[in-house]
C-alpha cells in the first residue's frame, strides 16, 4: 500500500533529475494548467500514526526534509512549495486538490512568478566589555549599585541599537522586495547569538543584483547573513497579501 | 551563497550542485514552518503537538547536533526557560502547563532514562535571564 507525497504545484512541469523522498522517482499529476510534483511513499511509514512518530525523529526527518527541498528546488517554472508532509491516499486526491483550488493556486503562482525568496538575519553587535571598576572610596553597597546601574544602561543601549539595526535592515530591503515577511525572532540557545531580525523577502529576478548589493552594503555595517535564493516557501500561502 | 540566475530553470537554486550543503536548520525552518498548507488525506498537525515533540526530542536526543544546525525554537517555551514566564499566565493555564510538563517529563524519562540536558538548559537560561 502506498500513499502520495506532494512536493509542490507548478505551472510548467519538466521532469526532474533528482529522486524524491526515500529515493522514489518524482512524477507529475496534471489537471488543466496546473501540475503537482509527487512521488509514492509507503503507507506503512507515511500513514497518520507512523508519520506522527517519524516526524519527531531527527534522523528520519533530515533526509525527508532534504529530499523535499531538493525536489522543490529543482522544479522548473513557477513553483508553489507545499509544507512538509502533505500526503494523499492516491493520485485522485491530488487531482481533486488541483481542480478544487485551481483559482487560489493560480493566484499563488502568479504572486511568486519571476521571483525568488531570500532569507536575511541580522545580529546585534557584541555587547561592549563591562567598564573597568573605578577605584572608589564608596562603600561596597554603593559600588555594587553603581555597577548594576552601569550594566543596565549598557544593556538598554545594546537593546535599542539592536532594534535600530533590525528596522534599518528591514526598511532598506523591503523597498527592493515584491513582498516581505518578518518572522518572529527566536531566542538563541544560551551562549549563541540570536538574530535581532529574521525576515524573508520575495525578490523579482530583475532586482536580484540590486537586492544582494543592498544586503552586502548592510553587511559592511554589521552582521547581516543572507541565504538564498530559495523557492518561495514563505510566500506560498493562499491567504497572504 | 549568492548564485547567478540560470534562465532555463531547473537549477535556479543550485540544488543539483550542492545537495547537502544547505544548512539543515535553514531547510527545516522553511519546510516545517512555511510552504503552502493543504488539507491532505493524511493530516499531521505540525503546528500543535508534533512540533513540541520534535523540539523536545531534539533537545534530549541531539542537543549538540541541534545547536550545530542552529535550531533553537524550543527555548521560547516558558517551562523550558524557567518559571518567570509561567508565573504571568493565569492559574488554570499554569496548571495545564504543569500537568503537560509532568507528562512530557515522564515520557522523556521513558525515552532516555533521564534528561540531564533539559534540566541544566532550563537552569542556565533562568540565571541568564536577569530582568
Amino acid at each position: 500500500m502506498s500513499a502520495v507525497w506532494v512536493y509542490a504545484v507548478t505551472d510548467r512541469y519538466v521532469p526532474v533529475d533528482v529522486s524524491g523522498v526515500h529515493d522514489a522517482p518524482v512524477r507529475p499529476i496534471r489537471r488543466g494548467p496546473l501540475t503537482a510534483a509527487v512521488s509514492s511513499v509507503p503507507l506503512a511509514e507515511f500513514g497518520l500514526e507512523p508519520l506522527r512518530r517519524n516526524m519527531s525523529e531527527l534522523t528520519w526527518l533530515e533526509p525527508v526534509a532534504r529530499a523535499h527541498h531538493r525536489v522543490v528546488a529543482r522544479l522548473a517554472g513557477t513553483v508553489v512549495p507545499l509544507r512538509l508532509a502533505s500526503v494523499y491516499r492516491d493520485d485522485a486526491g491530488v487531482a481533486a486538490l488541483l481542480a478544487e483550488r485551481a483559482d487560489e493556486l493560480t493566484t499563488a503562482l502568479r504572486r511568486v512568478a519571476g521571483c525568488t525568496e531570500w532569507g536575511v538575519k541580522a545580529y546585534a553587535p557584541a555587547a561592549p566589555p563591562a567598564p573597568a571598576e573605578a577605584a572608589t572610596a564608596d562603600s561596597p553597597g554603593v559600588a555594587y549599585l553603581a555597577r548594576r546601574r552601569a550594566e543596565r544602561t549598557a544593556r538598554d543601549r545594546a537593546r535599542s541599537a539592536a532594534v535600530e539595526l533590525a528596522d534599518r535592515v528591514d526598511t532598506t530591503l523591503r523597498r527592493l522586495a515584491t513582498a516581505h515577511r518578518r518572522h518572529e525572532v527566536r531566542d538563541a540557545w544560551p551562549g549563541a547569538a540570536a538574530p535581532v531580525l529574521s525576515a524573508s523577502y520575495l525578490v523579482a529576478d530583475t532586482r536580484r543584483v540590486e537586492f544582494t548589493d543592498a544586503v552586502a552594503a548592510l553587511a559592511a555595517t554589521g552582521r547581516v547573513d543572507l541565504t538564498g535564493p530559495w523557492p518561495p516557501y514563505s510566500f506560498a500561502g493562499l491567504e497572504q497579501t | 551563497m549568492t548564485r547567478s540566475l540560470q534562465a532555463t530553470g531547473g537549477d535556479l537554486y543550485g540544488a543539483g550542485r550542492e545537495p547537502q550543503s544547505t544548512n539543515l536548520g535553514d531547510i527545516l525552518e522553511r519546510v516545517l514552518d512555511k510552504g503552502l498548507v493543504i488539507a491532505g488525506d493524511i493530516r499531521v498537525n505540525l503546528l500543535d503537538i508534533e512540533l513540541l515533540t520534535i523540539k523536545l526530542r531534539l533537545v534530549v536526543a541531539s542537543l549538540e547536533t541541534a545547536r550545530e544546525v542552529g535550531i533553537d525554537w524550543w527555548v521560547r517555551d516558558p517551562w523550558l526557560r524557567g518559571t518567570d514566564d509561567v508565573k504571568r499566565l493565569d492559574p488554570q493555564r499554569q496548571d495545564e502547563l504543569a500537568a503537560e510538563n509532568d507528562r512530557l517529563r515522564r515520557r522523556i524519562g521513558e525515552l532516555t532514562g533521564g534528561s540531564p540536558e533539559l534540566e541544566s538548559a532550563g537552569e542556565s537560561r533562568s540565571e541568564d535571564d536577569d530582568r
